[in-house]
């Protein structure tokens, strides 16, 4: 190798000529190892950007070719960059070959050569040649920048109206990207696009088809525009299929599959929402929806296509159907791609299809069982899609069983939508809380962190069930300590119906008779067991607590926790020491802090509401938690809350609608930011009929807007037709960066303005939150207003400059306006 | 030679501002308030979720951040060794070879019997592998996945009638002829042609025209050496 690499640099030194193309490559395929290559490499860059240096012609464009080899490899090549553009400017069509090539490979968008390379392209898209003409277009039409396509376009719109085919197919491409770059200048390619529909070639044809496309996409008027075009594009559509055989075109049997694919394409945007340019395609629809030849896979994209249409615009409702089937013979095929295929258009089409796609609901259950992932994912998801309460004990049972044998990867979301389904259709409490458990004993490793409060909190709102979920939590313990979640739940509600279990009443179930001391036995077990995690430690040590006063082996118990007062795990520790010294120093009040949790409420799935809208007066709320010892998981849960308000420096500002607290928890999370939270905590054990008392204070405080025109003048935002909106401001919370501002809306109008919604837009560098809006309605006459609180959080403190969006109905028909307001007094961002 | 620069630097700015008046088009949004003049991006921030659903669905608008293409081609080995490489975007030198080396590996990990189909990031990948080559496209959400995998098998036609029974080894060492065919074939994602014999025509015209003026050149060469 060494004596090869000496070779050809000796002859790099004594002879002018480069080595060839193919000789590199040949010579770098020798490599052994990854520093070889990269030396050879090396060696011939150096070569390269001497030759590159010398300004040498007759050797550039080899050198050129060789550095896109290279390039390929992963070197770095940018130094070829400008001799592309020289390449380009040479007369000849070799050298322009490569030149076009490498500047499709080397440069981008953001490259300033682009100026000398327009002029170049410029030339070239008038060469006499129709190859050097093409290549200037491909080279436009791959990686021209705006600015390119601006100073181009008008050569190109030249190009489209040739009758040179060739030109004329690659000159509507370009349009397309020209188009893509810079949209105003579509109404310039409008004259061009009138015969393109006419012609033969099937190469025009198609790029025409596709010019269109992008034109209807793009702008409403031009798909207004292009709709008379309907009639023509399913004759043409219709020639195809009744075409016979043209070699030219053919793709197993079928006639020009390519082309008829982009014509349905098209008539789906054009046919989106127009019932009269549906209706004139149906026919054609269901023709080639029966006529197409399915045994390969191109009729398939065919078919797949039509569906794709069919579902889009306003079509029969026997074409739907036909559609819907069309997938469902998909689902049987033999090629996996097409199944795919079919899943992933179903999935689409559920919600507004349910019915029909329900009744293939075994055979999408079946495709669960299908050997590729990809499938078994799509068919997953459609699965829990087609859940309802009609079907949902057969459909869980088949999930159920998916989740026992599937890949580790599908057990997380298997099981989040189990939990989903299980919640939104449960036919019965008992039903949901079998579920659960079934899912927690076979996959609780997978299962969210959220799904364990979750579960508890679904078991202490069924009461009658108390008996029977205990037991059965009991046994399933004794078959397997591993999954953490169900342990946790087991401890958990062992400690708090432990005399239910004792008790052995159960009227579901034979029950089963145990001992206290059996009991204790498994929830020790689970404080020694190497598969315990500390938060399991934790919960079956607070279960033993709560047990101390449901059972009668107190003095067992009194051991097992001052054993664990001196635990290496510190939260072990310190829940153990608390443990004793209720049992020394307030023996008097255990019986009443280890009473059983009362019912809790159901929290919004986003956090615990009550708790963040008290701002900084939850300390109360504090305050007993505190005293008491941490009760398990709920009064711990209660103090992250409340380090969580209390660590962050970001004000929680009270919603200025109390009446609708629930929704408003999840604004103020997410103004908390990045804290996390547990998931939906049990509400701490007392404050439970605190929350009103908290928000009647609050709503009895002065709010902002009372305060507010104080500091910073208020201002008139909008004012037309009727609708008159002021700001007035306010900053004088902790927080110097945050303005808050108030709008009132007014209605001077005769008729009151409903569904009113106001949305505010800010530039990237400020933030803004919407608190909820005092009603929807905007009383007629000025008889009152809708006050809504805007924050802005403006960390460089920049001029303030904001967009909003009005949309209200007024007098029954809808009304919808944007605005930019700029005017903002400078106090209220500086 | 000084007006020729400025002229540039002038240029330089204004390609940034159309870089950065096109940028707002990605976002979500910005896109519902039709051109976007200045450089910035517009957030909404709305109360209710059920509202945002309303806000997108405003009829008579159409929403175009989406542009519906091939984003890419790529071929390679089995071993892992790029054999061709072509963006329909613009997309910078690190993204690329990024991207290339996530998808080599994604795309090679997969077992034979698993379909041809893979959702990465907000792409739809295609693939098939012919003999030691995998083909592999990167389209849109809503481009058809079935017809891709005939654009990919028609290109590897158009190769293997260019180079008679065509193999790796013919791509790696005439990788800028299956460029060529690659640019007849499709152009900015589409398809140019489908007729297979027109494409070929071309191909073997320019062909013919790059010999022309290759010939004289050989015959300098050897007097050069000699």
């Amino acid at each position: 190798m060494r004596c090869l690499l000496s070779f050809f640099v000796c002859v790099w030194q004594n002879m002018p000529a480069p080595i060839r193309l193919r000789e590199l490559i040949r010579t770098i395929r020798t490599a052994r190892t990854q520093a070889e290559e990269r030396e050879m490499i090396q060696k011939e860059c150096a070569a390269i950007r001497s030759s590159f240096r010398e300004e040498d012609n007759t050797y550039r464009c080899r050198n050129v070719a060789k550095l896109l080899y290279m390039h390929m490899l992963g070197y770095p090549a940018h130094f070829g960059q400008l001799e592309c553009l020289k390449l380009i400017a040479s007369q000849k069509f070799t050298d322009k070959r490569i030149g076009y090539l490498g500047a499709m490979l080397l440069l981008d968008e953001r490259q300033d050569v682009h100026l000398l390379m327009t002029n170049c392209i410029k030339n070239d898209l008038n060469h006499s040649t129709q190859y050097v003409q093409g290549l200037a277009l491909c080279t436009l039409g791959c990686m021209g920048s705006s600015e390119m396509c601006r100073d181009l376009a008008g050569e190109v719109e030249k190009l489209l109206k040739t009758s040179n085919s060739y030109l004329r197919k690659k000159a509507a491409l370009c349009a397309v990207h020209v188009i893509r770059k810079v949209p105003e200048l579509m109404e310039m390619f409008l004259p061009a696009t009138k015969n393109l529909l006419s012609e033969k070639n099937h190469g025009v044809l198609h790029t025409s088809v596709v010019l269109l496309t992008e034109m209807c996409e793009r702008s409403p008027d031009m798909l207004a525009h292009f709709r008379k075009l309907v009639p023509q594009l399913v004759r043409i559509l219709k020639n195809l299929i009744m075409s016979g055989y043209s070699p030219e075109h053919d793709v197993s049997g079928i006639s020009d599959p390519f082309l008829q694919v982009r014509i349905l394409r098209l008539l789906r945007i054009l046919g989106k929402g127009d019932d009269d340019s549906s209706e004139a395609m149906n026919d054609i629809l269901a023709q080639v929806a029966t006529n197409t030849e399915t045994s390969k896979n191109v009729g398939n994209a065919i078919l797949y296509e039509t569906v794709l249409t069919i579902m889009d615009i306003k079509s029969e409702s026997g074409l739907r159907v036909l559609a819907i089937n069309i997938l469902g013979r998909f689902l049987l095929n033999n090629d996996k791609n097409i199944r795919y295929v079919a899943l992933t258009s179903l999935l689409k089409t559920v919600q507004t299809d349910h019915n029909a796609v329900q009744r293939h609901r075994s055979t999408i259950v079946d495709c669960l069982k299908d050997l590729d992932v990809s499938i078994k994912r799509r068919a997953m998801e459609l699965s829990f899609a087609l859940v309802n309460g009609n079907n949902i004990r057969g459909m869980m049972k088949e999930l159920l069983y998916f989740l026992d044998s599937c890949d580790p990867e599908f057990k997380a979301d298997c099981a989040s939508g189990v939990f989903l389904a299980a919640e939104k259709y449960a036919p019965s409490k008992r039903w949901h809380i079998d579920t659960i458990m079934r899912v927690l004993t076979t996959a609780g490793s997978y299962v969210r962190d959220d799904s364990v409060p979750n579960l508890i909190q679904l078991i202490t709102n069924s009461v009658e069930m108390h008996a029977y979920t205990v037991q059965r939590l009991y046994k399933a313990l004794l078959d397997d300590i591993s999954q953490q979640p169900l342990v946790q739940v087991a401890s958990w509600c062992i400690g708090e119906y432990g005399d239910l279990l004792i008790s052995g009443q159960c009227e579901e179930e034979e029950p089963i008779q145990v001992t206290e001391d059996e009991v204790l036995d498994v929830l020790e077990g689970l404080l020694v067991s190497n598969l315990s995690s500390p938060v399991t430690r934790g919960y079956s040590l607070t279960a033993i607590m709560k047990l101390s006063t449901r059972f009668s082996s107190v003095n067992r118990i009194k051991k097992v926790v001052s054993i664990y007062g001196s635990s290496i795990d510190v939260e072990l520790q310190q829940r153990a020491v608390e443990y004793n010294a209720l049992f020394k120093k307030y023996d008097h009040m255990r019986p009443a802090l280890l009473e059983r949790m009362p019912i809790m409420e159901k929290t919004a799935s986003n956090g615990p509401t009550e708790i963040v809208q008290t701002n900084g007066e939850a300390e109360p709320s504090v305050v007993e938690p505190k005293h008491l010892p941490p009760v398990g998981q709920p009064a711990s849960q209660g103090n992250d809350l409340l380090d969580l308000l209390g660590g962050n420096d970001v004000p929680v500002i009270p919603t200025t609608m109390p009446t609708k607290p629930a929704s408003a928890g999840g604004e103020l999370l997410d103004l908390l930011g990045d804290l996390s939270l547990g998931g939906p905590a049990p509400a701490p054990p007392a404050p439970a009929s605190q929350p009103p008392f908290l928000l009647d204070g609050l709503s009895s405080q002065p709010l902002f807007n009372d305060i507010a025109a104080a500091g910073i003048p208020p201002m008139t935002a909008y004012n037309k037709n009727g609708l008159k909106i002021d700001f007035t401001f306010e900053r004088a919370n902790p927080n110097p960066n945050v303005a808050v501002i108030t709008i009132h809306a007014s209605n001077s109008t005769e008729a009151d303005m409903t569904d009113f919604v106001f949305q505010a837009a800010v530039p990237k560098t400020f933030q803004l939150q919407l608190l909820s809006p005092s009603s929807n309605v905007v009383p007629a006459l000025n008889q009152g207003t809708v006050t809504q609180v805007i924050r802005v959080l403006n960390q460089q403190k920049q001029q303030l400059r904001m967009r909003i969006k009005l949309t209200y109905i007024h007098k029954g028909s809808a009304v919808q306006d944007l605005a930019e307001v700029n005017n903002f007094p400078p106090q209220s961002w500086q | 030679m000084l007006g020729f620069r400025r002229k540039c630097s002038a240029t330089r700015t204004r390609c940034r501002a159309a870089v950065e008046t096109v940028g707002p088009y990605r976002g979500s949004a910005a896109v519902l308030f039709g051109p976007v003049r200045r450089a910035q991006t517009w957030t909404f921030s709305v109360r209710r979720v059920c509202v945002v659903a309303e806000f997108v669905r405003v009829p008579g608008r159409v929403l175009h951040s989406r542009q519906r293409m091939m984003r890419f081609m790529l071929l390679f080995s089995r071993q892992g060794k790029l054999r061709l490489q072509k963006w329909y975007t613009a997309t910078a030198e690190r993204d690329k070879k990024k991207m290339v080396r996530e998808l080599m590996q994604i795309v090679l990990a997969r077992k034979p019997k698993m379909c041809s189909f893979l959702e990465w990031k907000d792409l739809k990948i295609v693939y098939k592998r012919y003999a030691s080559l995998y083909f592999c496209c990167a389209i849109e959400e809503q481009d058809n996945e079935l017809i891709t995998l005939e654009v990919i098998h028609r290109f590897v036609e158009l190769l293997d009638k260019y180079f008679g029974s065509v193999c790796e080894l013919d791509i790696i060492f005439n990788f800028e002829k299956a460029y060529f065919i690659l640019d007849e074939f499709l152009m900015g994602g589409e398809i140019q042609d489908t007729s297979k014999k027109s494409v070929l025509k071309a191909i073997e015209q320019a062909d013919l025209l790059q010999e022309e003026d290759e010939s004289p050149r050989s015959v300098l060469e050897e007097m050069g050496l000699a």
